[in-house]
């Protein structure tokens, strides 16, 4: 799944970020890299996101969460 | 003894607070990203050292991508900065690391400032400040530059620690072990997998084999390895190695993560008051709406308290026109000179004085906004719409500064990445009515719509917003290379507003434009009283004056749009050197002593209607005004920033058209309708 498809409160683990390198490599100096966790605060549209990651949260558009492939992390019960 | 200190760090980390701190300068920060586009220096003497210090645009990363970046990288690699103090928000310690581990690699001292800790006490969260100098090999000092603590500290360590070349004693406890060759662990904070510590090898041997006298190899071997363009550009010959930067990013992220294990306690919390709000305030539906409303609030205060202080400014300045008056009377001073003193220089320039509690008032609410933290988030409320058209929400930012002043907005367009984006925002935030267009909303309303005043002048904002967006979207329809934007933005927590950085950022701006009130509108205001006195005919005959007659010849091009009457073309005309001057220019124009006053205004409203100059003009008037040539200031700045004459020009004439074009549609339809 891409992370425009997250829903509000969960988490998930980046996968692969197939934007171009210019913003590829801005949201990994961000620590947005491989296998991060991101928690989704917020969203609006298609996928306009606030997100949260490495204690930081974020705005991210629609181009850029629906370039970003991710899987759910299953909190623990 | 000189030394000089770079402070660098993360955007919104508390760096320009820090240096407003030591060199007691008044340098605007605020509570979003990309404040600081230029490097500012300052000068203090501490501990018998000269010490010159240099705030540094803030940057997420050392690569040559931005032009923030790219600033802040060339002054730490030159031989100017002698030690780097990197300012780090201890409550987002693990993402500010990144750029710590980079700096290291540059090779120059390095003091680490931990700010904010207050923060990550009322958070609930805990750092190690023992174990964290330990696993970087640099000084640590924690610092509240808000509240100005441990500041002595940090440039005591600083200076301490200007020839430390060499990271303190390092302690590590990794758990694979190492068969590289040499065993960096002893010698860098950050030692990547063997396989990149062969590579950096490698390609520090070809350094030395193959290009003379050259420093900061290991940095260099990395930024090959990163594939940074320009330094790839610079040693061409190193293009053959394969790019890693997968791998270092994730090994440096991988070793943060290590560090974040051991240092920081609690990391989970984070504020539960922030994500209340950001619930409400950035609500899919009623952000958009409490957006506006808060704008509307900010207008609302700006009008009722500002009128109220006015009030007392006009009244000081009709104590002052009497005063002259009688003086001038009593010393038997020309007709002229009191003429040019009290219809010139006191008119023109007192009115404008009157307005400055409204400016001020405008100024605290938007530095309260943008000092809470809720500026960043208005670009994720406006993401939707602006990438409609064609623009990422970020850019809304400046447009909305644009509200203030459309210099400073102007130049916070440098933010965004894209230059097409940024030429964009350029040409469509004069739109965004400023500050100095109040004066004419205020003055224009009150006579002419009474009770109505403050909703005409609200909708001068809607409507400037609107014209924005509309020629936006034009601008995307007709674009046919049409790129795609990405809309990232840190979201700082909310906070309350600091009221010395509030201070600070209003004191610039009514300092700002009570310097321009002495200056440009001064000069204006003697201007236009010389073209209105004097005339073929001499001094004295208005009616033939200079400007007169000039603008009696092309007053026709104005009638379509109901501005048509040749004291309001002077004025026009007049307003692109400022656009107070419109105002000013009116009241020397019509002879009105004190115009913003009820008597005043009362004098002035006939005076108007002797000429036929009805509300539909005053709207018409207001309308032009808000779209029509950017002031002088705005265009040099657009100038500087596109450094196009020929771009410059074209938004002078794009502005013109798209203001004629709406005040025609506007006066056409009244006609048509009414």
């Amino acid at each position: 799944m891409t992370l425009d498809q997250g829903v509000i409160n969960k988490k998930y683990q980046i996968q692969k970020i197939d934007l171009p390198s210019f913003t590829k490599r801005h949201l990994e100096a961000l620590g947005m890299t491989n296998k991060c966790e991101v928690e989704v605060l917020n969203r609006k549209g298609k996928g306009i996101m606030m997100v949260r990651f490495r204690g930081s949260s974020f705005a991210l558009g629609y181009n850029v969460t629906r370039k970003i492939e991710v899987k759910e992390v299953k909190a623990w019960n | 003894m000189e030394l000089t200190i770079g402070f660098i760090g993360n955007p919104n980390c508390g760096k320009t607070t820090l240096f407003n701190d030591y060199t007691g300068a008044n340098l605007k920060v605020a509570n979003y990203p990309g404040v600081t586009v230029e490097k500012v220096e300052g000068s203090i003497i501490k501990e018998g050292t000269k010490i010159h210090l240099v705030d540094l645009p803030g940057a997420y990363s050392l690569t040559s991508y931005t032009l923030e970046e790219r600033v802040t990288r060339s002054f730490i690699l030159s031989d100017e900065c002698d030690v780097v103090i990197n300012v780090i928000d201890a409550s987002t310690l693990e993402r500010s690391l990144y750029l710590t581990l980079q700096l290291l690699e540059l090779g120059k001292p390095v003091v680490v400032a931990l700010n904010m800790m207050d923060i990550v006490k009322k958070r609930g969260m805990e750092i190690d400040l023992h174990r964290l100098p330990e696993m970087l090999g640099i000084p640590v000092i924690p610092v509240s530059a808000r509240k100005r603590e441990g500041l002595d500290i940090l440039l005591h360590a600083a200076i301490h620690h200007k020839d430390q070349n060499r990271p303190d004693r390092l302690i590590h406890e990794h758990d694979y072990v190492s068969k590289h060759r040499h065993h960096h662990h002893e010698e860098y904070a950050m030692v990547y997998s063997d396989k990149i510590e062969d590579k950096i090898d490698d390609i520090i041997a070809d350094l030395k084999d193959n290009y003379q006298g050259v420093v900061n190899e290991r940095f260099l071997a990395l930024k090959v390895l990163e594939g940074d363009e320009e330094i790839l550009k610079k040693f061409d010959r190193l293009k053959e190695y394969a790019p890693m930067q997968d791998e270092i990013i994730n090994e440096k992220y991988a070793f943060i993560e290590e560090v974040i294990k051991e240092v920081l306690l609690y990391k989970e919390k984070s504020d539960a008051l922030t994500q209340k709000a950001d619930r409400i305030l950035t609500h899919k539906v009623w952000g958009f709406v409490i957006f506006l409303v808060v704008m509307a609030l900010v207008f609302f205060l700006t009008f009722t308290i500002g009128d109220y202080i006015k009030s007392y400014f006009e009244l000081a300045l009709n104590v002052l026109n009497e005063g002259l008056s009688n003086l001038f009377d009593y010393l038997n001073v020309s007709s002229a000179i009191k003429s040019l003193v009290i219809d010139g220089i006191v008119s023109g320039v007192g009115v404008v004085i009157t307005f400055l509690p409204n400016i001020t008032i405008l100024f605290l609410a938007l530095a309260f906004l943008e000092d809470s933290g809720y500026m960043s988030r208005v670009a994720y409320i406006m993401e939707g719409i602006m990438s409609k058209l064609g623009l990422s929400g970020r850019a809304f930012i400046p447009m909305l500064l644009g509200f203030g002043c459309t210099v400073p907005a102007i130049m916070a367009s440098r933010t965004l990445e894209n230059h097409k984006d940024r030429l964009k925002v350029m040409l469509v935030t004069p739109f965004m009515s400023c500050n100095a267009r109040l004066t004419i909303y205020i003055l224009f309303s009150e006579m002419f719509f009474k009770s109505y005043a403050m909703i005409v002048a609200y909708s001068m904002y809607v409507i400037g917003l609107l014209v924005a967006i509309l020629a936006s979207w034009i601008i995307h329809l007709l674009d046919r290379k049409k790129s795609a934007n990405y809309l990232i933005i840190e979201l700082p927590e909310y906070k309350m507003p600091d009221l010395h950085t509030v201070g600070i950022y209003v004191w610039d701006k009514v300092k700002d434009y009570v310097i321009k009130a002495g200056t440009t509108i001064f000069v204006a205001t003697i201007i236009i009283w010389l073209l209105l006195n004097l005339g073929p005919n001499g001094f004295g005959d208005m009616q033939n004056s200079f400007a007169a007659l000039l603008s009696k010849k092309i007053a026709f091009l104005f009638a379509p749009i109901g501005l048509g009457f040749w004291q309001i073309v002077v004025a026009l005309i007049a307003g692109i050197s400022a656009k107070e001057v419109v105002v000013s220019s009116c009241a020397v124009l019509f002879g009105i002593a004190n115009a913003s006053s009820i008597d005043g205004m009362n004098s002035f409203l006939s005076a108007l209607n002797a000429i036929g100059f009805e509300s539909i003009n005053a709207l018409c008037l207001m309308v032009f005004s808000l779209l029509y040539i950017p002031c002088v200031a705005t265009l040099a700045t657009i100038y500087r920033e596109s450094k196009s004459l020929k771009w410059t020009l074209l938004e002078g004439l794009f502005q013109l058209v798209v203001a004629y074009l709406v005040t025609l549609l506007i006066y056409q339809a009244y006609l048509l309708f009414v």
